[in-house]
């Protein structure tokens, strides 16, 4: 019998897919987007990606632990489903690129001016083959240590506290230039990565939705105690001026022992960035793999990281893999909610027919 | 196998990327401490000077300065490039401003530092009473090098005086506010050594007015609660006629600030200070032993403080600056279309200040 995931490791995993990067530049993004006390909006939004997950914690339900390929393709014909596939293992694998590009281009801007780009796309990319042939399981043993590695990092913030002031978070909500719908993409491609977790079904325990909440609820009290902080340590329009105001953040925290932290926190942050490209990674070679079973899964990884080595390589400026970033996350919160939703129609309509059947 | 090699190529990777740029130390003029001037040429009306550590054959220690004028800061930076055989590089941790720089605006020198990610958050800022370069140049005795001096000094001051903490964030963080202006501790090097000569006050990015130390003392008890303060201050004594020297140590103040936003066009801000210290020097002829005396000398240090902050307080207020942040009170007290709308600059020069003190002497030292 194969292993399955315990929900414990699940919930650091789906805690440690979910796009983090996203995380260094969110108190801006939620200060542009959202206005005075912009950070509130990720509650919000914390709900709609619970109602997102929901979905696929019903769809799991429904379909009684079936995979979504078994699901699908009782009703439909593979040959319909495949240009749909090929779309999602494109966008999957351009975000995972255009997030290793984002991470080496804020390195390269804030520490490493000279670094050579190609080395570090090298070095991602044979790591994400490393942990994409040991599978889903290997890969989840070895995100519980990655995620100690990140996320100790966020004790270091206690040390902001003497500069904290209520009074700067002013008493005003959400006013200012605002633009609410751009901007709940923005904060919502922070919790993105999740939604490949659908097809987790034939690996995971029974009782494995929990995991979903819980690990979605880890991220969103990490993003809000980060948010909350900034909009108390920095003046609301500093934030605007800063471009990623989690790097001062940590940048002014000074311990005896360590000063400018905000170079080992963003080192140590590869780790988190890794998880979640090697999460779309794998998604793209699951559904790779269900297109044509006959072919070794090793032949997947191989072309997946290469497409996804040669994409990274494309973009030449921080302005043009934002760019593709925003593009590519807004397909991928499109992806996250149609597929969901296509799935659960499919499942509708297969126990309305039984039931007829019944009938008869 | 194949997973050996995959794990040797990644760590010859990880090792490789060290092969970017190399350093050699000694090739190195590491900048510690940047003074901002404006320059006497009109075409180019920024002077930078800097200040790096040189280590000779022999091992001996030295400090190096250099200046040059440029239009814009890293103008000036090419241009010392090619002043000196060391490659400089950043590694500053205090900027200097000259005064007539401070009363023109910094923004434009501090904008490009902020677009610098090899400047910390905690570079220290100063303003310079002249030039900031005479006071890199200055010979101070005894002391080697100027820049870790200058460091450590102002390191001591910000952790003595709350509001004489002043890095780069503490002034763009207030500079940002809207309801808050920004501060920077004055040095002057007159004298033998350097001196700190009081906190200047800015509106906007413009040095406005220099505090005192006896108004930046006040200043601070104004801005927020005091933990193990000290105060200097001197009280009319009637019995000889003569003006009497008061030092209390061992401060803690509260300070609770309300403010009154029902009639817009007349505004009254209440500064309500506790404050609790122990006398360790007075120069007066009173028995401090006796309650009745205590008391009375508890009035005077009221009336003081009282009289004193209000002159701080309509100083600020003919300069148009707000270090303590009245601004981010009445910006939380209204609605935001209100703020929004209120020309704030115009109204804090007509605010009416309410301050009132309670002073306890805790006790009057060892003696009686």
């Amino acid at each position: 019998m194969k292993e399955r995931l315990h929900p414990f490791q699940l919930s650091i995993l789906i805690m440690m897919m979910q796009n983090g990067l996203v995380l260094y530049s969110l108190p801006r993004l939620t200060a542009e987007y959202f206005g005075k006390n912009g950070w509130l909006s990720i509650i919000f939004i914390f709900v709609l990606v619970n109602i997102n997950i929901m979905m696929i914690a019903i769809i799991y339900k429904l379909g009684k632990g079936r995979s979504i390929f078994e699901i699908i393709e009782a009703s439909i014909p593979k040959w319909v489903m495949v240009p749909i596939y090929l779309f999602i293992i494109g966008i999957w694998i351009g975000i995972a690129s255009m997030i290793t590009s984002e991470y080496i281009f804020i390195y390269k801007l804030m520490f490493f001016p000279a670094l050579p780009y190609i080395l570090f796309i090298i070095l991602f990319t044979l790591a994400s083959f490393q942990l994409l042939r040991g599978g889903i399981y290997q890969f989840a043993k070895a995100s519980v240590v990655l995620f100690f590695f990140v996320e100790l990092m966020i004790f270091l913030v206690f040390y902001l506290f003497p500069e904290f002031e209520f009074s700067r978070f002013t008493t005003f909500f959400f006013k200012g230039e605002t633009d609410y719908f751009k901007g709940a993409l923005h904060v919502y491609s922070a919790f993105l990565g999740i939604e490949v977790s659908i097809l987790f079904f034939p690996m995971v325990e029974k009782k494995w939705t929990k995991a979903l909440f819980i690990g979605n609820f880890i991220s969103m009290i990490i993003y809000l105690s980060i948010l909350f902080l900034s909009f108390g340590f920095f003046s609301f329009d500093q934030i605007l001026h800063d471009k990623y105001p989690v790097m001062t953040l940590f940048e002014y925290t000074e311990v005896s022992f360590l000063t400018r932290a905000e170079n080992l926190c963003f080192s140590v942050f590869a780790f988190k960035v890794l998880s979640t490209i090697v999460i779309y990674y794998w998604g793209a070679q699951q559904i790779l793999g269900n297109i044509n079973k006959s072919i070794k899964p090793n032949f997947w990884i191989f072309l997946i990281l290469g497409c996804g080595c040669i994409l990274a390589l494309l973009p030449d400026s921080i302005v043009d893999v934002e760019k593709w970033v925003e593009r590519l996350s807004t397909c991928a919160i499109g992806i996250a909610w149609a597929l969901p939703i296509f799935v659960l129609c499919i499942l509708f309509i297969q126990s309305f027919k039984r039931e007829i059947d019944h009938a008869k | 196998m194949q997973n050996n090699i995959t794990v040797w190529i990644a760590i010859c990777c990880l090792f490789l990327t060290g092969c970017g740029t190399s350093n050699i130390i000694e090739d190195l003029g590491i900048i510690q401490s940047v003074a901002f001037d404006i320059s006497e040429s009109k075409e180019n009306p920024l002077k930078t000077t800097v200040l790096f550590p040189t280590v000779s054959k022999k091992g001996t220690f030295d400090s190096h300065t250099l200046s040059a004028n440029g239009k814009s800061t890293h103008e000036t930076f090419i241009k010392l490039q090619n002043l000196t055989n060391l490659k400089l590089v950043s590694g500053q941790n205090t900027i200097l401003f000259g005064e007539e720089l401070s009363k023109k605006g910094l923004m434009n020198v501090v904008e490009t530092l902020t677009r610098d990610p090899e400047l910390g958050a905690r570079v220290k800022f100063a303003i310079v009473e002249g030039k900031g370069e005479d006071l890199l140049k200055k010979k101070i005795p005894a002391i080697e090098d100027n820049a870790e001096y200058l460091f450590t000094f102002m390191e001591k001051l910000g952790n003595q005086n709350k509001v004489l903490n002043t890095d780069k964030y503490h002034f763009l963080r207030d500079y940002y506010d809207d309801g808050i202006d920004p501060v920077l501790p004055v040095l002057s090097y007159k004298g033998k050594n350097v001196e700190l000569k009081g906190l200047g006050s800015f509106k906007g990015d413009q040095y406005v007015t220099r505090l005192t130390i006896s108004e930046t003392q006040m200043l601070n008890f104004l801005s927020g609660d005091i933990n193990n303060g000290n105060l200097m201050i001197s009280i009319h004594d009637e019995k000889s006629g003569k003006n009497e020297n008061l030092f209390l140590r061992s401060i803690n103040s509260d300070n609770d600030k309300k403010v009154d936003t029902r009639n817009r066009k007349n505004m009254t801000v209440e500064v309500l200070i506790d404050f609790k210290g122990s006398v360790l020097e007075y120069t007066g002829k009173i028995d401090l032993s006796k309650e009745k005396y205590q008391k009375q000398l508890e009035k005077q240090v009221e009336n003081y403080i009282k009289t004193h902050s209000k002159k701080l307080l309509n100083k600020l207020q003919k300069y148009k600056t707000d270090p303590i942040g009245i601004g981010t009170l009445v910006r939380n007290r209204v609605p935001y279309e209100s703020w929004s709308e209120m020309k704030w600059d115009n109204i804090y020069p007509t605010l009416n200040f309410d301050v009132r003190v309670k002073v306890n002497l805790i006790n009057t030292g060892k003696s009686t």
